[in-house]
């Protein structure tokens, strides 16, 4: 064992009313009389962390060894409890997504599921999907609590601190068993990285447990979980922001570039997508290096109630929006006005113009919420325009410019 | 809407592209509605003298979107290579 300093939290007094009196912290320095060190103990996790075993026989501490106020142990015990238990939160949401990630990257490919002589019924992987939908609510009260902890507001006490952290307790209650059932599917496949996980389960408690009072641990977890975007160009504008940026258009060849710097620069990031399914896959699956929550959305922004839908509901599970991109749009054909008939035009309107407002007015209090902001991508073309851009002139429209005027001219005023 | 949501803290801005070789730009150039001696037309009209692309957007739409511009509302960010001028 490496200590020789050993801070004793010792008995020295009774209070039949109040067990937590009476208290004390007491330094014992190695060599003391009647200090001896046992053995130190084999555990299954935390090997960093020595534990022994360690005996007191009428050792005499002088006064000045007593660490702050005689009697008072409990309450300093308790002084970094919020960051304490942020330790455990952090730890478990973290191990028990991994778990489920790669238990379900395991039963989705094809030679996977017959990798044990046994194919994995369709219903056993859908409900992959459950369990990483439940480990989404407890990242995202995660993530508030570590915002409160970092604008120092989380604090044992207080009742919003203890409802998140209890509510985190319970989170990771909900979805540990679950990520360990998910495990079961691998039983006999010993080489599989889930299988090491799941070996885990008892470890994870022993983890638990041992880190609980160790800071340190609290920062290191905080920091990987937070700081992993710096990779990149080293900019993290958006790590330290709760919630998740929400692009729509999100495949779109501008879509897709915004996706990436939006979550390289430490954003967790919603996209919508119209059809494109592998490139919203594949687009996903890129983004993921980045250490941030992404997700593609299939969704049609010309559909008022499953758009307004969509986005409650993604802000609702993932700590709200901080900003709102509209890069969607419909194609724009480079033609003259004469060649574009009225209903053309007309459903040029309802899919930029319309789906644009479908997208940002459910969005508006959330956005309020969480101070954030909206982002459209244009065209300068209502700045300075050219012959044969014949639809263009749904994009200088009144709506997506609520002071925009019609007809348009040249030098138009700014948009929003 | 950035005059009517700012007082609750809403910032709402703009990105305005103008002719990229990503996006709508790369359609028009794939299709052919952009011929060679077009898409010359365009460049001469451009004071950078070339064609910008999805990451130029992608910059201006993330510094919007970044505390960076935090006293930035109601604009619209012409990323044009200066076309617009």
């Amino acid at each position: 064992m490496q200590a020789d300093l050993v801070i004793v939290v010792a008995r020295t007094a009774t209070d039949p009313d109040n067990r937590r009196k009476g208290l004390t912290l007491l330094v014992v320095e190695d060599g003391m009389p009647g200090f001896v060190r046992g053995r130190e103990l084999e555990k299954m996790g935390c090997k960093v962390q020595d534990t022994a075993e360690l005996s007191f026989v009428d050792v005499r501490v002088p006064m000045a060894n007593v660490l702050g106020e005689e009697g008072e142990a409990f309450g300093y015990l308790g002084h970094n409890l919020p960051q304490e238990r942020l330790t455990v939160a952090v730890g478990s949401v973290s191990q028990a997504r991994s778990a489920i990630a790669a238990a379900i990257d395991y039963v989705k490919e094809p030679q996977g599921v017959r990798h044990a002589g046994r194919v994995v019924p369709e219903h056993q992987v859908r409900a992959g999907g459950g369990a990483r939908r439940r480990s989404r609510p407890a990242q995202a009260m995660l993530d508030r609590a570590v915002a409160l902890h970092v604008e120092g507001e989380l604090t044992a006490p207080t009742p919003r601190g203890e409802a998140v952290l209890h509510r985190d307790a319970a989170a990771r209650d909900r979805s540990l068993p679950a990520a360990v059932r998910r495990l079961r599917l691998h039983d006999g496949v010993p080489d599989r990285p889930a299988v090491h996980g799941c070996a885990g389960g008892p470890h994870l408690r022993g983890y638990q447990r041992g880190h609980e009072g160790d800071h340190r641990q609290v920062a290191r977890v905080v920091r990987r979980e937070r700081r992993v975007d710096v990779e990149g160009d080293g900019m993290s504008d958006f790590s330290e922001r709760a919630g998740i940026a929400f692009v729509a258009g999100g495949t779109g060849g501008i879509g897709s570039a915004i996706v990436r710097t939006l979550a390289r620069r430490g954003s967790d990031v919603v996209f919508s997508y119209r059809a494109n399914r592998d490139a919203a896959d594949a687009l996903a699956h890129e983004v993921k290096q980045f250490g941030r929550r992404v997700f593609g959305l299939r969704l049609d922004l010309g559909d008022e109630s499953a758009t307004a839908h969509a986005v409650s509901a993604r802000a609702e599970a993932l700590g709200g929006i901080h900003t709102l991109v509209y890069a969607a749009g419909p194609h724009v054909p480079m033609v003259h006005l004469s060649k574009v008939s009225p209903s053309q035009y007309r459903a040029q309107l309802e899919a930029d113009a319309v789906g644009f407002y479908n997208l940002v007015h459910p969005a508006l209090p959330l956005l309020r919420a969480s101070r954030g902001n909206v982002v459209a991508v244009t065209t300068v073309a209502t700045r300075r325009f050219r012959c044969a851009t014949g639809c263009p002139p749904a994009r200088r429209g009144p709506s997506r410019r609520s002071r925009g005027r019609w007809p348009p001219r040249r030098g138009g005023s700014a948009s929003g | 809407l950035a005059a009517e949501e700012g007082r609750f803290g809403v910032r709402v801005n703009c990105v305005a592209p103008g002719m990229l070789t990503d996006g709508i730009g790369a359609r028009l150039i794939d299709s052919g509605e952009l011929d060679e001696a077009a898409l010359e037309v365009a460049r001469r009209n451009i004071p950078l003298r070339r064609f910008g692309d999805a990451t130029d957007i992608a910059e201006a739409v993330t510094f919007l979107a970044s505390d960076r511009a935090g006293f930035i509302s109601g604009q619209a960010l012409g990323v044009d290579g200066g076309y617009s001028v």
